[in-house]
């Protein structure tokens, strides 16, 4: 009786399938994904030939204000040192609860994106046109309010000022 | 013989500039009432202890110094520089107080960059910083760009002929009107018209680009300020760029180009002589150069490979050359992009754009374009005289508010200060080499330190020597005074130690 299945046929299936992959998947994939890890923004700047057109992670704090242009939105994402231009599609970006400011610590957000060194469709801006992006932590208010010493200093200062102006005041009379 | 400076000198000195600083006390009341209207009170408490601080200063130092003579020449120029060291250490007061900056001294560069109208920066974390310190930052520009002694002559100096040396102390070589004061008035009329008019349109623009109303005005009322004073300081890191915008870069063009103008070609078209504009060796000389920068700039890149479409190259070509040689270093690149995109030549072209700078009279910085004018018509005068028959009179004309048959003494006076610059822009170059920087980094850094421009290749960064920093500082001021001043306090220092009774 002859086997169910034929050894010989599965491995040469087997091997054209892995020559596929490496002459294929692999080489795709590494053109396009450049790492697992988020490229620094000054990785970016720096050597941007190195990360253009390519699939890149970037993570960092949203700054300033989310800029609605109709499907797409701009967000400025800040990753300590400097702030990169994210174009992402507005659904994604309306899930940003925190834009960093004064007294604000933005949304931390994780971008999955393809890198432009001159984007063609803006105008030659450096950006990340976004595919996905996450959450990683959720920004927050953090308040300061007026210090002690510095309203210790102030009104010591208001009372040297108001003496030399009534000093000056008297010497005139 | 040097004669040394007498005690009524000093107190001369002295009681003027008290007149001119206390204007920088009132001036910081607007930042500590948008810190209060902001919800900034820790901020608006910084400008209410430095507006104290310079209100004390000013009051010490005038009641001291009391005195009813008017200023000579040289006293004028003095006050002047002395003005400008000052004016620079009292503002960096609040800024420092805002923990965003790594040392006294990095404040200090802010504000003279920002009373410079350079816009090179070393603050930290700009993204956060409150509404009220960042309105500060803005308002230097537009303060330094239309004179500190402006302030002083609209508002507390009475109209002597000491008035007009303080004037002219700050590089203003035009009257405007027979009455400097009257001349002061106007610089601020023109100036609040066209601030009210930019901060609408810039506003708007920003409000249709997707920015809230108050932040989009905010950030209007801040670029208006430092780019119709070309200082290029915008209020978040990414500077222009942020905004990602064809429009607001278009509109910014405009303002900057605006800025670049004389105040008297303001004043001519004010009172309806539209023919100025084209008829004016400033503005043809201003623009010709710019074609030619942009055009040279242009040809480069695109045959590079680097930009290519006619948008990219307005927006990122022709934006930063016009913003270089309107010295208002407003930037949608990041700094490194000079060095890897725009490469050797492209730099020198922009270094080339900054170092020749706007019209006089104006908030620009560099040599200037009336000086280029006379240079290259002395120039061709000389030219004539060559293939002309030995007899003939040579005779050679300029329009600038009204037909000037050139003169060996303005020629003089224009290769002098040229020369005068291009010593400065190299004395920051050396100081960047030696400090270990590229040839051409440091001269790019330096040219645009010491032509008040701020546009930046990187080298200007937190972590730079604080030797190269007051290089920077030295450079911002006596590019911004063009030179007479400086040489004047120098001058006064010698015959402090070397004069005789």
């Amino acid at each position: 009786m002859k086997p169910k299945f034929n050894i010989k046929k599965i491995s040469r299936f087997a091997r054209i399938i892995s020559a596929l992959f490496f002459l294929l998947v692999i080489p795709c994939g590494l053109h396009n994904i450049y790492a697992d890890e988020p490229v620094p923004s000054s990785g970016l700047i720096s050597d941007p030939k190195k990360y253009d057109g390519k699939i890149i992670y970037y993570e960092g704090e949203v700054i300033g204000d989310i800029m609605k242009r109709g499907e797409h939105a701009w967000i400025n994402v800040n990753d300590g040192s400097n702030a990169m231009g994210i174009w992402i599609k507005t659904p994604l970006a309306d899930g940003i609860k925190y834009a960093g400011g004064y007294k604000l610590k933005g949304d931390i957000v994780k971008i999955t994106g393809v890198f432009n060194r001159i984007c063609t469709v803006h105008g030659g801006d450096m950006d990340i046109h976004a595919t996905d992006m996450q959450i990683v932590t959720e920004g927050r208010e953090t308040p300061k309010n007026a210090g002690f010493e510095k309203m210790i200093k102030a009104i010591i200062l208001a009372v040297i000022l108001l003496f030399i102006v009534a000093a000056g005041v008297m010497k005139k009379r | 013989m040097v004669l040394k400076p007498t005690i009524e000198d000093i107190k001369i000195i002295g009681y003027y500039l008290s007149r001119i600083i206390v204007g920088l006390s009132f001036a910081m009341i607007f930042p500590a009432i948008i810190g209060i209207i902001f919800g900034e009170e820790d901020a608006a408490l910084d400008f209410l202890i430095a507006a104290a601080i310079t209100m004390i200063f000013t009051s010490i130092l005038g009641r001291i110094c009391r005195t009813r003579k008017d200023l000579d020449w040289m006293h004028g120029m003095v006050v002047i520089s002395v003005s400008w060291l000052a004016a620079m250490a009292l503002n960096a007061i609040p800024l420092y107080a805002s923990g965003h900056y790594m040392s006294f001294l990095d404040a200090c560069f802010e504000t003279m960059s920002g009373l410079t109208t350079t816009g090179l920066s070393l603050v930290q974390d700009l993204d956060h910083l409150s509404h009220a310190h960042n309105l500060w930052r803005h308002l230097g520009p537009f303060i330094g760009g239309q004179g500190i002694a402006i302030i002083a002559l609209t508002f507390f100096i009475k109209g002597t002929a000491g008035a007009f040396r303080i004037y002219v102390g700050e590089a203003r070589d035009e009257r405007l009107l027979p009455n400097v004061i009257h001349t002061a008035r106007f610089i601020w009329k023109v100036s609040f018209v066209y601030l009210t008019l930019g901060t609408l349109i810039l506003g708007i623009a920003g409000i249709s680009l997707g920015l809230s109303p108050m932040s989009s005005f905010f950030h209007a009322v801040c670029l208006f300020m430092a780019g119709f004073d070309t200082a290029g300081f915008a209020p978040q890191s990414q500077n222009i760029l942020y905004y990602h915008s064809v429009a607001f870069e278009a509109i910014t063009i405009v303002f900057m180009i605006l800025g670049t103008f004389n105040f008297n070609l303001h004043y001519q078209i004010w009172i309806g002589n539209f023919k100025e504009l084209y008829k004016n060796i400033e503005v043809r000389a201003f623009f010709i150069s710019m074609t030619l920068v942009f055009l040279v700039v242009a040809v480069l890149l695109s045959y590079s490979g680097i930009y290519s479409g006619a948008i990219i190259i307005f927006r990122k070509i022709f934006y930063h050359i016009a913003s270089a040689h309107t010295t208002t270093g407003y930037m949608t690149i990041y700094a490194k992009q000079f060095i890897t995109d725009w490469g050797g030549l492209g730099m020198l072209m922009v270094i080339c754009a900054m170092a020749l700078g706007g019209c006089i009279c104006s908030t620009a910085g560099g040599i200037k374009m009336l000086r280029i004018g006379i240079i290259f018509k002395a120039f061709w005068q000389d030219v004539k005289r060559i293939t002309q028959p030995k007899d003939a009179i040579i005779s050679q004309k300029f329009h600038h508010i009204k037909d000037i048959v050139l003169s060996d003494q303005q020629a003089r006076a224009a290769i002098m200060i040229t020369v005068s610059y291009i010593v400065l822009y190299l004395f920051g170059t050396i100081a960047g080499m030696i400090l270990g920087y590229p040839l051409l980094d440091s001269l790019f850094e330096s040219t645009s330190a010491a032509a008040n421009v701020g546009l930046s290749c990187g080298v200007t960064d937190v972590s730079m020597p604080a030797a190269l920093k007051m290089v920077y500082i030295i450079q911002m001021w006596m590019g911004r005074l063009e030179f007479m001043s400086v040489f004047a306090l120098a001058g006064f220092f010698i015959a402090a130690l070397k004069g005789k009774r």
